[in-house]
């Protein structure tokens, strides 16, 4: 038995279900998560007013931010919540992007006052906001798919689609063939992908082969890239400042099999033209033991053990108690 | 692998010890009715359980399972047993397996209704 | 200073988990109800998360982590038996060290594994077998102090105990060890019937009202000896189960006239009257050693747990005798109730935890509703996502009269409602209700629904207030752990006995109506009977209620929400296969209100078939 822990929801797509506690079963062992009423993954409820003598952070992301394979607890967010003594209202949705983020953030958050915004971006991202569709097993066993909430970038000027969401589970078959692209099917050579992972030969093939994930990055003017951009300084524009954009990069950055300047200097140039602070925590993740940075992800799930969010958070709450105004506790 | 040295324990190991314990007329439990004895039941030495009791009954390791056999046949006096304990500890040992059983129920408990 | 302990039973039949917080239960399944595989013995990882959800709390916060029974000692027990019987032993030995000595014997380090932690006391607990019976018996009961008594088919040795509880102190005094075992004695007897040993014993006692005791004689003559205290002895030439993977012998064969009956076949007037004498002996025994244990400890109330105290027929004996002022059966009587057990006896007798008794006189057992809940949002949002039609009806009154006037209309209703069951049986959480007028309600229910034939009666949910207009039943049966006889002037005069005299099929008999309650009465008029009170689970008490006002008749049918041979169902998902599996017409999920003409034919499923076995 595994608990449905997601339901449909007309803007965003999807969120968690209410008020719900449940235990998912994980290689890690099982993991706790506890939503809040507005059904978001957050130990608070969501509350307009600021709370007297606590500094407030919104924090935005997928499932890396949500906690994935971690109880609640474990995840960075709650762990620069302890370091820097603020409330930290997490908004993060497992299997979304920073389209969705900013979604969430106009129908649950645009009048929630805070000291701080936290825009996190998973770099494979950069392929989810271009999807439409999401694959979903069915209890039937048979694939289908869900419609996602996306922009379109039509000459400078970001419009939304797909709102309300549809509700209907679409057959496969019945998708036509020009939108078939923009199903989800996580990332780059999803085929190849699985045959390397079956034969454990990924990781060696990739550092042989200065594997690029995510080659969307490597150029300016890369449509994938413009349409990031624009959906990024759209929420940064919207939402209470400072703002901190982190780039969580993937698991072949922090191990050292792929290349990460591409992502590097893209978000480089964001924070030189908006008014945000780009926070790259791959520089200290590196520092760390290739023994310990492969314990930041779990034997199978890429998701962070809990041992990676301590990292993460290590990294960013320098950061976050610098722009709070809050002494580093050392 | 694991089913010979079940086999090779068997023979080699289990059955002297059976012979000797029918030699001796030595028996582990009755298997007929007694029409003399006025009950069955054996008043128990044990009636509770203390914190030892608890903490003491889990293995760890092959090694700590040949000590608490030990430990077991001693406080009976079942002395012709202890020959055993180091070859089942390795017999043991061998037979680690992530658990897969294939039946519904082991055959050594029968539940009822 | 609050203590949290998780108990753990495994690897022998029915794995479960359970969770108790300063000596009050949490939370409680079994295996099987995950997996969907019947009476899954393997290590209990999906029970365990359940129980670490309910509590909310990471395996590292446990205080403890106890397993209900003692490895070393069944190793113990295994050799020595195999010592015993030497050569002919190997098979049997051969087995054993698959299982006990491959599995159990490190059931510390799959823990460990398994959770990542042993809890705060970095250390596996074990009780002793019977001991997490007993503690499972006692500690939920009402009672401040009681005659324990466990019956089951073996533990370490002991297949026996008689003892008492005090307060937070359990002591066991007496034990008949193996290979003597009325557990044993009557699996067998299940075995040679041609019924599934470990599951198929609630058969022979289903079979047993139709037959005479005819072997009653020959069985206590050579096969068991019963002292006047109730404890007994095997004469074990007669049993296949020391040294052979069978549970009788060519020497039993001879005795009751022929081999072991066919599962697929007829079932003859020799397994008939076989079933009602094993089960005039069970009952002789159990009724003798209730005397002994209130003999022997002087207490006015009792308390039980074992497999053997899942048969109600020989519970309804033992209170009808009066031996005890007061009697409490564990609900999960089986090993499943052994991790309940085990995990309370550490919080009371380990961490010294003082036990609560209830000031109301009621068990704290709560209702057995021990296990998952799923929020009706949870519901909705699994039923949107494959696009299953269903109703809300969030007004409990509108849909308590929805539900109660399908039933009064002939509809078969999946009630799907509040926490899991925690035991064999279906309690109203996980329940099919039917109208028990209808003459038609039985063969409806076995045939569309369960796919089966039976030659036994589902059994009624009554409210316990108007039990005795209907039943001869004075005390509570919450559990559906007592059979009692329908009351006299709701008979209706049969001759069954004299029809399967005669050669009639017993499955051609069974839908005869007894009573104007055929659809639980049984051919001697008896019921397995379920008292529902207002506090346990207040929506199924409802639903009675109001079919009550609708019918005149304060009683349901409730069976268990399964197809045959599948494990009642958990999760709304289950139910929902399982709905669309049989001919149910309603299913009630939580507010959720799935009607079967509203669904989509593509649902349809017949995959069963091939998915489950016959029990």
């Amino acid at each position: 038995m595994t608990r449905q822990i997601l339901e449909y929801h007309p803007v965003i797509g999807y969120r968690f279900i209410p008020n719900l506690k449940a235990r998912i079963p994980h290689e890690g062992g099982g993991y706790l998560i506890q939503t809040n009423s507005s059904g978001f993954r957050c130990c608070h409820e969501f509350k307009t007013d600021p709370t007297p003598f606590m500094k407030r952070v919104l924090l935005f992301g997928d499932s890396y931010t949500a906690g994935d394979g971690v109880s609640n607890g474990q995840r960075y967010g709650d762990k620069i919540e302890a370091l820097a003594n603020a409330e930290v209202y997490n908004f993060g949705l497992p299997g979304t992007a920073p389209d969705q983020h900013y979604l969430a953030f106009m129908e649950y958050a645009s009048k929630i006052r805070a000291d701080l915004t936290i825009i996190t971006v998973l770099v494979e991202n950069i392929r989810r906001i271009a999807a439409r569709y999401r694959p979903y097993q069915n209890e039937q066993g048979n694939t289908v798919l869900f419609s996602k909430p996306y922009f379109t970038l039509i000459n400078g000027s970001l419009e939304l689609h797909g709102v309300p969401v549809g509700r209907e589970p679409i057959k496969e078959a019945d998708l036509p063939e020009q939108s078939r692209e923009f199903v989800d099917t996580g990332g780059r050579f999803a085929s190849l992908r699985k045959i390397m992972n079956r034969v454990g030969l990924k990781d060696l093939t990739q550092r042989a082969l200065h594997y690029q994930p995510l080659p969307e990055y490597d150029d300016p003017q890369n449509s994938y890239w413009l349409l990031m951009r624009a959906i990024l300084e759209k929420f940064i524009a919207a939402v209470p400042k400072p703002v901190v954009v982190m780039p969580l990069p993937l698991y072949q950055h922090v191990e050292g099999t792929a290349d990460p300047s591409g992502y590097q200097s893209r978000f480089s140039e964001l924070a030189d033209s908006n008014p945000c602070l780009v926070h790259d925590p791959l520089p200290s993740l590196l520092k760390y033991s290739p023994t310990e940075r492969r314990s930041f992800r779990f034997a199978q799930d890429i998701h962070p053990t809990p041992a990676g969010h301590v990292a993460i958070a290590a990294s960013l709450a320098p950061v976050v108690m610098d722009l709070l105004g809050m002494k580093k506790v050392t | 692998m694991g089913n010979e040295r079940i086999e090779d324990f068997f023979k080699h190991e289990l059955l002297p010890v059976s012979r000797k314990v029918k030699e001796i007329r030595k028996a582990y439990f009755a298997n007929d009715f007694d029409e003399t004895a006025p009950s069955y039941f054996v008043n128990r030495m044990k009636i509770s359980m203390n914190k030892d009791d608890f903490e003491n009954g889990a293995v760890s390791g092959p090694n700590n399972f040949e000590k608490q056999l030990e430990s077991l046949w001693m406080s009976q006096s079942q002395y012709e047993l202890i020959t055993l304990k180091a070859s089942l500890a390795d017999l043991a040992k061998s037979l680690i397996v992530t658990e897969e059983l294939d039946e519904d129920v082991s055959p050594f408990i029968y539940v009822m209704f | 200073m609050s203590k949290t302990v998780l108990g753990i039973s495994a690897f022998y039949h029915d794995s479960a988990a359970a969770i108790v917080r300063d000596g009050e239960i949490v939370a409680a399944a079994q295996e099987e109800r995950f997996t969907r595989r019947k009476h899954d013995p393997r290590f209990p990882k999906n029970a365990i998360n359940y129980c670490l959800e309910e509590a909310f709390i990471e395996p590292s916060e446990l205080d403890t982590i106890v397993f209900y029974d003692h490895p070393l000692l069944t190793w113990d027990r295994v050799l020595k038996s195999c010592i015993s019987i030497g050569e002919r032993s190997k098979e049997q030995f051969t087995k054993a060290c698959a299982s006990v000595l491959g599995i159990k014997i490190w059931v510390q380090d799959l823990v460990r594994e398994s959770l990542g932690s042993l809890g705060k006391l970095d250390k596996l607990l074990v009780t002793e077998h019977h001991m997490a019976h007993a503690a499972s018996a006692f500690y939920p009961s009402p009672f401040e102090s009681a005659a324990i008594l466990t019956l089951d088919g073996v533990g370490e040795w002991a297949t026996t105990t008689v003892g008492m509880g005090e307060g937070r102190e359990i002591q066991l005094l007496q034990e008949i060890d193996y290979p003597h075992s009325l557990g044993l004695f009557y699996s067998a007897f299940t075995y040679y019937c041609g019924f599934k040993v470990n599951s198929g014993e609630y058969k022979l006692m289903g079979l047993a009202p139709y037959g005479e005791p005819t072997y009653y004689d020959l069985i206590r003559k050579n096969l068991i000896d019963v002292k006047t205290d109730g404890s007994y002895r095997l004469n074990t030439e007669y049993f296949g189960y020391l040294h052979s993977l069978r549970m009788t012998n060519e020497r039993f064969e001879t005795l009751f006239g022929g081999p072991p009956r066919n599962s697929e076949s007829r079932i003859t007037l020799r397994e008939i009257n076989l079933a009602a004498s094993v089960q005039k002996v069970t009952e002789e025994v159990v009724v003798l050693l209730v005397r002994h244990a209130r003999k022997k400890t002087g207490c006015d109330k009792l308390v039980m747990a074992g497999g053997v105290a899942l048969n109600c027929v020989a519970n309804g004996k033992i209170c009808r005798e009066n031996i005890f002022d007061d009697i409490w059966i564990q609900p999960a009587a089986g090993d499943a109730g052994g991790a309940l057990g085990a995990a309370l006896l550490v919080s009371h007798n380990y961490f010294g935890i003082p036990r609560c008794v209830r000031d109301d006189g009621r068990d704290s057992q709560k209702g057995s509703y021990l296990g998952p809940r799923f929020q009706p949002q949870e519901i909705s949002a699994f039923l949107e996502r494959n696009s299953y039609p269903y109703e809300r009806v969030i007004s409990l009154e509108n849909r308590t009269r929805i539900i109660a006037q399908a039933i009064a209309e002939g509809k078969i209703v999946g009630f799907f409602s509040g926490r899991m069951e925690f035991g064999p049986r279906a309690l109203g959480a996980r329940s099919i209700l039917g109208d028990p007028r209808r003459k038609e309600t039985q063969s409806v229910m076995n045939l569309k629904i369960k796919h089966r034939e039976s030659f036994r009666p589902f059994a009624p949910s009554v409210l316990l207030e108007d039990c005795s207009e209907y039943f001869e039943l004075d005390s509570e049966s919450p559990y559906m752990l007592i059979v009692a006889p329908v009351r006299e002037e709701r008979r209706l005069p049969t001759d069954l006995r004299q029809a399967l005299r005669n050669g009639v099929d017993i499955l051609n008999v069974v839908n005869e109506p007894r009573s104007d309650l055929p659809a639980v009465t049984h051919v001697d008029y008896s019921a397995r009977i379920q008292t529902v009170n207002p506090y346990d689970h207040p929506d199924y008490y409802r639903v009675i209620r109001a079919f009550k006002d609708i019918s005149g008749y304060g009683v349901v049918v409730n069976t268990s929400f399964n197809v045959r041979g599948e494990p009642i169902v958990c999760s709304p998902s289950d139910a929902y296969r399982c709905f669309m599996r049989t001919e149910m017409d309603l299913l009630v999920l939580e507010d959720c209100l799935v009607w079967k003409r509203m669904q989509p034919e593509s649902h349809h499923d017949s995959t069963w078939q091939t998915e489950f076995e016959l029990d």
